[in-house]
Parts: structure tokens; C-alpha cells; sequence
């Protein structure tokens, strides 16, 4: 049986990751005689919620085809060119991480070394002087056809949950995907543990030769039995709770997402047009049974996320707390991946060692990204940051951030979600500096380093204003 | 990691000292004059007309155009000084079985389908009954073949605008341009023998180098460029090398000169023989030619006989004969010394790989920098970073000797036999059961490059990509059927590769 071809693909998932999911399949697998079916966990598709993802030409929805115009028009999405982090620091001005690249490589050294020289000199010019993405945030307004969003190689949209599902939902069914709700029960499985079908709660079974999943309850890797091993991160990921507030009401578009650290914790504030979603993560009060508006979080990345012939994506794989990233990012980028690898054969262990490896480092690329915020944060208010403070720092990023803390350097790995503008640009407006900077930063003329400089800072003012 | 620190100006370094001309000194050299002031940090290089150099690779890979761009190069007046030919790849012959051959172009195979991988539609046709060959979806064999060349176009709707090309040159010829238009920058050579390295006793640093003139040249960063010899990172410093000789057993090459043959071919040669295998590199003045073996399995006098006997035309200078051992120096960077070139390590030229390995340390050095402080963070990530490319661009070479069905020598059943590393064994792995190239988007050798001899070598996926199946096979087998007449109609318009040559680089005459 594990010889034999995959016919059926078999998908579950809470509804915005797993309707993506189900139309990214569909789009990629269209004209082939594979059957895609989706299970979406009750409730989920009326969920309310927002969630943050990447956009533009890079962005999955670009890749499989859709008009990222038409999707922004048809769910009301907004754009958010970073993350405002408030309270973060002790006795320092809050500061927005925006994404995209600063400035432009200048006679092979890297643009922040020549920021970071002026600084050693006394120039106090803030590091996002020089980036259009901070220019777009500061400015308040944005306009897709702007000249300013030329200039910005990199953002992220924030969707509404429904609607977004809405078209997603749509688009699978039009291209032949089968859609039910129902919760997984159990799966049927053959001899060699491989699954043969899922067994939902009413009793009936839904037959696949490939299961994918994508939900936050881990609802067919959890009925395998022993495929849920997860390396837990608690130890450099700090909360353990986590809740979410609808705030219903006409919002002033924010540009960028907001976060905000409390005595107790964090929160993160994304804005649609009608309602601003609150998310809150905290350890503290500890989480109940009783307490139904807190659900635990437990930051961790499974030990394998293709086992057999069931592959875990987004929350099903890897859990963090929701600061700048989101379920649905992390989806998008395993899927990405797994388009590439998608089996013919319902044993295909060469590919599930690749998906592995490159799923593996990614997600651990993930971590240490975010782990770093809280690395770099030194707010003493509060239980939740002293704890935060005595957190190891995973290995990977210490030796990242021990690099950097010398001379301003950077090495990016071979799998990352995160680009090196996206690190060093965390570094730096976290106010990490490097203890000095590239010397060949030095043996560019002084004056002509200066105006190139000014240049781009005009270059950034002026596109602003347009 | 709470304090915010104060950025401070880093110190420079005031003195660079190169040990070593040849290729490596000189392209370090060349590098460094174009990002470093020399009113703050000057370059001396020490090289002794008495030692010879080993002229490491006379053919290079497209990546050399990164490296000649940004120190500078004018192509066409680097190609007439080196008495340079193009080059669209690397012809292997006998490699997979005695009587194959295949190429290694610089250039895609076919146009990727929805998304997928072209050879995932050449291997399904194939299990169809479809016998076309790889080489057919990809101008640069197709070109290369036929002996024509013209610069690649850059307009990306171009069948033409889908190769690259490199150079095959006389090594020593590029040296001594690099040496030109360095010292018009300001580098200084200072011609003489080292007797002496004097280390500084508080931390073991080099602190000079002394000359058999008695003169002693100071530095605060020095590059080893002395070749095997490794006069300053092995000799003064004493960092190990790490042998590879169980993975890449050939030990010893001979090279020997001959005339040009009537068409000039825009591609390496690498022919297998019975204990190692045979490069034919075409230059515009000569043809260079060494055979490169496993001293275990052949004697150096029956090595020169083979190499000669495969000579196209007769040899213009006697054999010359060079040892080595395949592998490197357990670190590249130790304390402020940095070895650039064979005193780092040493991958045969299979893939003409050793001019690359030269200029990704000087890039990576150019990126690493230090000031007087020699951060040891910037030391250990140059060091895996280096370490990282050499083992990546091991397993390619490792390759070709191991994924082959010879059985006709002792040598070919070691190499199809041995134990090769965990990374190679796991991208062969992958290959074979699903068609998927194992690489990393940093590394050397991309997936065209992989597919290439993976395929060549003879080692045939399972399965392909499942997105294959949503394009009907008829309709794929009319598009690769297009594919081969555009490629072959537009290789077919490329002038001939020595009309090229004479048209845009034609060297002065050398004496051949």
C-alpha cells in the first residue's frame, strides 16, 4: 500500500489556513487527477480575527497566480510595513522595526555600517531615516500605486479572517476541491502506519493517500499516536497564555502592527477597517480550565513535520508566540516549500528528509527572530520580562548575535523566512549597536560617503511626500 | 545584552603583507587595492622570480565575471592579455561508462513548465520512450558541439539570454595582468625569497617576515599565498591540513602543451582514463592538456604516455609534473593570518573550481575585514563559511568518481565502491527517489549544475515532480519538441567561437 500512488489529498485545518491551503493545492495541482478534499475544524470559517501576511510579488498569492489587487479589494486587507514596539525597553523611546531594505549598498559595505560610523562621530540621524517603509508608516497614508510603493521591496497585509476564507473557500470549491466541517476523531491507519482515512465525528470515514495538516489542535497528528513529538521552546520563547479581544468600530488605518509590553505580558494590536484585534500574551494568571478566554501557548516545533504520509504545516507544525509573525505566515511559508515536494507515492521518505531539513531550519529561523526581541529587550517592569530575561538564548542566535555585537556583521543561513535587512534592521532600531563597524566603511571618501548618504535620505523624504 | 552601546571607529590595519604572486597573490592583491585607501592601509607583496608558480587553473566558471567586475577588469583587454578562448562548460567523456559522454553547460536545461523544473518533463517523457538527449534543451551544448559562440543577449525573452560563459586563459598570463594594473594602483612588490617568519610572543601573531636580503617586512595582516608550500598558516603557524585523499585519491597531474586542433571548441574536455582523467583546455595560442591520477594505481611514466597519447596534436614542450593531496587547512584564517589559494586547500580542477575557491576567500575576506582587533567572531564565521563552500564544491567533484558504472580498473572500483561523505550520499539519495536537487541557494554549483551530472553520471530519479501530471504528455512532448528546433535554430545563427575570439579578443601573437 505504501507503494501506491497519491490519488487523494486530504487537508484539515482550521478554516483561513486550511482554505489556503486547499486553493494553493488546487491551484498547483489543477488539470492532474489528484482529489483534494477539505476539513474544516466547526466554527472556524464564521471565526472572527485578523491575521498578518506577506504580500507583494513574492508572496505565495503572487506565485500561485492570484491577483493580489483583486484579493486586497475583495477582503477589505490593509498593509503593514512593520511592527511599532512600545515599552519594550527600559527608559528608551519606543521604535518601529519596519521591513524592506535601509539605504543601498556602497562599494561593497553593507548601508548600516556607514549609519553606524556617522554615529560613532556624533551624527544622531535615526537608522529608519533611510528606509521607505518607515517613511510609508510615519506618513500615515499609502497608496499601492504610489511612487513610494515602488520603492518598498517588502511588506506584509492584514487580513480579515471571514473574508479572506470567504475567497478562499470559493476559489478551491471552483477548481473541484470537496469541502466539509467536521472534527477528526480518529484515523485508520494500515499496517505500516500509514493513514488511510480520517474518521470524523460522525463516524464517517474520508479515505486520502495524503494528509495534510494544517490546524491549531494538530488534529490528525495527534490521533497518529507518536507523531507529535515537539522540541519545546519554552525555554527561549517566553508566554504561555494567550488571548484574543475584538474591539468592533471604524479604525484609522495603522500602517504598521503595534506592540505593545505590559507589566504582565505583551499585546499586539492589528487594525481592519472596522475592528481592531487585540492579541494578549502573557504567563501570568496562570491559565485554567475556568479561564476560557485564555488558551495556552505552547511555543515548540514538531520533531518532525512530514512523518508518514502526513505532513503538518503553520500551527500544526511549529508554535510561537504571535509577535509579527502569524499561523498563516508560517503556513505560507511551509507550503511554499512543500509545493515543490509534493509525493506521488503515499511513502515517499527522500522527500519527507528534505521537507524535514528545510522545515526544520526555517522554523528554527523563526525562532531565533523572534527570540531576539526578547534578547534585546531590557524593560525591568514586571514578572513576565524579568522571566524574559533570564531565558537562554538558543545557540544559533547567540553566535548571530555575538557576530553582529563585534563588528555589525550578518551571515544569512540557507533556509531563513527572515532576510539579513530584516535582522539588522531589529538590531539596530532595538538600539544594538555593534561595538564598532566594518573598517572599509573608513576607506570611502568622507565627503562623498556624506552625500551619498544625504541623497538617500532625500530620495526617502521626497518619495515620502509624493 | 541590555547595554546600548557606544559605537566606536574601528582601527585599521595599516599593512597588508601578500607572501606569493601567482594567482592568488595577485587576485588578493588586485582586490584589496580597489576597496582599501592606500593613504591608510597599504599592500606590499613579496613574490621571488626564482620559485616558480603552479598557474593553478587555466579554466574558470562564470562566477569569475562577479570577481573581474568589481575589481575592475576590462574583459576585452583581459581576454587579449591572457590569450583567452570562451567557454560554455565542461564536456566529461567516459565518466559514467567508457564511450559516454555528457556536458556540464553553463546555462539552463529547457524552460521551466507551471513552475517545474525542466528535467522533471525530460525524465517522465523518457519513461514514455522519448530518447532525446539533455544536451538538446540547452544552447550552450548545443552551441558549444558545433563550436560556435557569441556573448550571451540580455533581453530574458531571448532563447539567447539563457547561458553564461567563463574563460579558459593562461593562469600565469592573468597573474601578471592582475600584476600590472595592480601596481599602477599603488601596490608594492618587493621581488625576494622568505627565510624567516617572526611571530610576536604575547599572542603568537605574525609580527614579520624576513627576506634572504635580511630585509624584514612588517604587517598587521598577512596572506598566505605561497601555494603548498603554506610558508606562514602551515610552517609558521601550524595549522593542520585535513587530507581528503580517501574521497579524491588523485594525488599527482601531468601537463603537457600542445598545438591547437583545427576548430576552436568553446568548452573544457574532461576525459576519464583508467586511473584518473585528462583536461583539454584551448587557448588561443595552444591547446593545454594534464593528466591528473592516482600515483596508488599508475606510475608518472605511464601517466605522461597516456596524457600524450591522447594529445589531439603534437605536444610544443615536455611533461611537467605536480603533487598534491586533495583537502584543506583546518582553519583558513588563524590568528592574522589568512591563507587565499592551494596554501588554504586543494579540490582537483575537475570543475575548474580553484580560481573560484581563490576569489570566494578574497570575497569573503573583503566582507570579514578586521581592523586591528581581529574579532574572533568574524575569524570563526569566515572559517565555516569558507570550510562550508570547499566541502560543498568536494561532493560535486566526489560525484563524478563515485556515481559511475566503470569496472574496467582497480581506480574506477575504489572510487564506485568507497564510503563518500553523509551530505553527498544524502543528495544522491534524494535525487534518485524523487527527482529533487539538494542545494542550498548560497552554494557554488546551483540546481542546473547538479542536474547536469547527476544525470550525466547516470544516477535516474524514481518519481517526478507530481505537478507534472497536470500537462498532458502529448502536449509536453510538442513543447519540448519546440524547444529543441528554437534552441537548435539559434545556436545554428551564433557565429563560430574562433570568429568571436578574433572579432573581440584577438591576443597579440605569442610564440606558442
Amino acid at each position: 500500500m505504501t507503494g501506491s500512488d497519491v490519488a487523494r489529498i486530504v487537508i484539515v485545518g482550521d478554516a483561513p489556513v486550511g482554505s489556503m491551503t486547499a486553493a494553493a493545492l488546487a491551484v498547483s495541482l489543477r488539470g492532474s487527477n489528484v482529489a483534494i478534499a477539505l476539513v474544516c475544524r466547526p466554527g472556524t470559517a464564521n471565526g472572527q480575527g485578523a491575521f498578518l501576511c506577506r504580500g507583494g510579488d513574492q508572496s505565495l498569492h503572487s506565485l500561485l497566480g492570484f491577483n493580489e489587487d483583486s484579493l486586497l479589494a475583495d477582503t477589505g486587507a490593509g498593509f503593514s510595513f512593520g511592527a511599532a514596539y512600545r515599552g519594550f525597553r527600559q527608559d528608551a523611546p519606543d521604535c518601529l522595526v519596519p521591513l524592506g531594505e535601509h539605504g543601498t549598498t556602497l562599494r561593497l559595505v553593507d548601508f548600516h555600517h556607514y549609519v553606524a560610523k556617522l554615529r560613532s562621530e556624533g551624527d544622531t540621524t535615526p537608522f529608519n531615516a533611510y528606509s521607505h517603509a518607515a517613511a510609508a508608516v510615519a506618513g500615515g497614508r499609502f497608496e499601492p500605486a504610489s511612487e513610494r510603493a515602488k520603492q518598498i521591496d517588502e511588506f506584509d497585509l492584514v487580513f480579515d479572517n471571514t473574508r479572506y476564507t470567504r475567497v478562499m473557500l470559493e476559489h478551491a470549491r471552483r477548481l473541484g476541491v470537496t469541502t466539509l466541517e467536521a472534527d477528526v476523531a480518529a484515523v485508520a491507519s494500515d499496517a505500516d502506519g500509514y493513514i488511510d482515512a480520517i474518521i470524523i465525528d460522525s463516524g464517517d470515514k474520508i479515505a486520502g493517500d495524503f494528509f495534510i495538516d494544517c490546524s491549531v489542535a494538530r488534529s490528525i497528528r495527534g490521533a497518529m499516536g507518536d507523531a507529535d513529538q515537539v522540541t519545546d521552546w519554552a525555554g527561549c520563547l517566553p508566554g504561555s497564555a494567550i488571548s484574543t479581544r475584538i474591539i468592533e468600530g471604524p479604525q484609522s488605518p495603522a500602517l504598521c502592527v503595534d506592540i505593545e509590553a505590559q507589566d504582565s505580558g505583551w499585546i499586539q494590536a492589528l487594525a481592519l477597517p472596522d475592528a481592531r484585534i487585540e492579541t494578549f500574551v502573557c504567563d501570568d494568571p496562570p491559565v485554567t480550565a475556568a479561564d476560557a478566554d485564555f488558551t495556552r501557548l505552547e511555543s515548540g516545533t514538531l520533531a518532525l513535520h512530514w512523518y508518514r504520509n502526513c505532513v503538518a504545516i503553520g500551527p500544526a507544525a511549529t508554535v510561537v508566540p504571535p509577535l509579527e509573525v502569524s499561523p498563516m505566515h508560517l503556513a505560507q511559508d511551509g507550503l511554499r516549500q512543500l509545493l515543490g515536494l509534493l509525493p506521488r507515492k503515499r511513502a515517499s521518505a527522500a522527500l519527507a528528509s528534505e521537507y524535514n531539513r528545510i522545515a526544520g531550519e526555517r522554523a528554527r529561523g523563526v525562532r531565533d527572530y523572534l527570540a531576539l526581541r526578547f534578547a534585546l529587550a531590557d524593560r525591568t517592569s514586571g514578572p513576565f520580562w524579568a522571566r524574559a530575561a533570564a531565558l537562554d538564548m538558543p545557540e544559533t542566535l547567540r553566535t548571530r548575535v555575538d557576530l553582529f555585537r563585534c563588528h555589525g556583521r550578518f551571515t544569512t543561513g540557507d533556509q531563513e523566512c527572515f532576510s539579513k535587512s530584516n535582522w539588522v534592521s531589529s538590531f539596530i532600531n532595538f538600539e544594538a549597536w555593534p561595538a564598532s563597524y566594518d573598517p572599509l566603511a573608513d576607506m570611502i571618501d568622507e565627503q562623498r560617503m556624506r552625500a551619498d548618504l544625504d541623497r538617500l535620505r532625500t530620495l526617502v523624504r521626497k518619495t515620502a511626500a509624493t | 545584552m541590555t547595554d546600548r552601546q557606544q559605537t566606536r571607529a574601528p582601527q585599521a590595519i595599516r599593512r597588508v603583507v601578500i607572501v606569493g604572486g601567482g594567482t592568488a597573490g595577485w587576485m588578493t592583491a588586485a582586490a584589496l587595492s580597489v576597496v582599501l585607501e592606500k593613504e591608510r592601509t597599504t599592500i606590499e607583496l613579496i613574490e621571488s622570480d626564482a620559485i616558480g608558480i603552479v598557474g593553478v587553473g587555466e579554466a574558470t566558471i562564470p562566477a569569475i565575471h562577479d570577481f573581474n567586475r568589481k575589481v575592475g577588469l576590462d574583459e576585452q583587454a583581459m581576454m587579449r592579455a591572457t590569450s583567452a578562448t570562451f567557454k560554455l562548460g565542461i564536456e566529461f567523456v567516459n565518466w559514467a561508462r567508457p564511450g559516454d559522454a555528457y556536458m556540464h553547460p553553463f546555462g539552463h536545461f529547457g524552460f521551466d513548465i507551471n513552475g517545474v523544473a525542466f528535467h522533471h518533463y525530460w525524465l517522465d517523457q523518457r519513461q514514455r520512450g522519448d530518447r532525446t538527449a539533455l544536451g538538446d534543451y540547452s544552447v550552450p551544448f548545443v552551441a558549444g558541439k558545433d563550436g560556435r559562440f557569441r556573448l550571451p543577449q540580455s533581453d530574458p525573452r531571448s532563447v539567447l539570454s539563457t547561458y553564461s560563459y567563463a574563460f579558459h586563459f593562461d593562469a600565469s598570463l592573468y597573474a601578471k595582468y592582475l600584476r600590472e594594473v595592480t601596481e599602477q594602483r599603488g601596490v608594492v612588490r618587493t621581488e625576494g625569497r622568505i627565510v624567516d617568519v617572526s611571530l610576536r610572543a604575547s599572542d603568537g601573531f605574525i609580527e614579520a617576515v624576513t627576506l634572504e636580503s635580511g630585509q624584514r617586512i612588517e604587517g598587521d595582516l598577512f596572506i598566505d599565498c605561497s601555494g603548498f608550500r603554506a610558508l606562514l598558516i602551515g610552517d609558521a603557524l601550524g595549522v593542520e591540513y585535513e587530507s581528503w585523499k580517501h574521497w579524491l585519491p588523485c594525488d599527482r597531474a601531468v601537463a603537457v602543451p600542445s598545438r591547437n586542433p583545427e576548430v576552436l571548441e568553446p568548452y573544457t574536455r574532461a576525459t576519464a582514463h583508467s586511473a584518473g582523467w585528462q583536461w583539454r583546455i584551448p587557448l588561443q595560442h595552444r591547446t593545454g592538456n594534464g593528466h591528473v591520477y592516482c600515483s596508488d594505481f599508475i606510475s608518472d611514466d605511464e601517466a605522461a604516455a597516456v596524457a600524450l597519447e591522447h594529445l589531439e596534436k603534437e605536444a610544443i614542450d615536455e611533461p611537467r609534473f605536480l603533487k598534491f593531496v586533495a583537502g584543506k587547512r583546518q582553519r583558513m584564517w588563524d590568528r592574522n593570518c589568512v591563507a587565499i589559494g592551494l596554501s588554504g586547500g586543494f579540490l582537483e580542477p575537475l570543475e575548474s573550481t580553484s580560481i573560484y575557491l581563490i576569489q570566494a576567500a578574497i570575497m569573503k575576506l573583503i566582507e570579514r575585514f578586521p581592523g586591528q582587533g581581529f574579532c574572533a567572531n568574524d575569524i570563526a564565521d569566515f572559517n565555516t563559511q569558507i570550510e562550508r563552500h570547499f566541502c560543498q564544491i568536494r561532493d560535486f567533484i566526489i560525484l563524478h568518481y563515485h556515481a559511475t558504472e566503470r569496472t574496467d580498473s582497480d581506480f574506477w572500483n575504489y572510487c564506485r565502491t568507497m564510503t563518500i561523505p553523509d551530505s553527498l550520499d544524502y543528495r544522491m539519495q534524494v535525487f534518485r527517489e524523487s527527482g529533487r536537487v539538494v542545494f542550498s541557494k548560497r552554494e557554488l554549483f546551483k540546481e542546473t549544475s547538479w542536474i547536469a551530472v547527476l544525470l550525466g553520471q547516470g544516477v535516474i530519479p524514481q518519481q517526478t515532480d507530481l505537478r507534472v501530471s497536470c500537462t498532458p504528455p502529448d502536449k509536453i512532448a510538442m513543447q519540448m519538441r519546440q524547444m529543441r528546433e528554437v534552441i537548435r535554430m539559434a545556436a545554428a545563427s551564433l557565429p563560430t567561437h574562433a570568429e568571436t575570439v578574433a572579432r573581440y579578443c584577438a591576443a597579440p601573437q605569442v610564440e606558442a
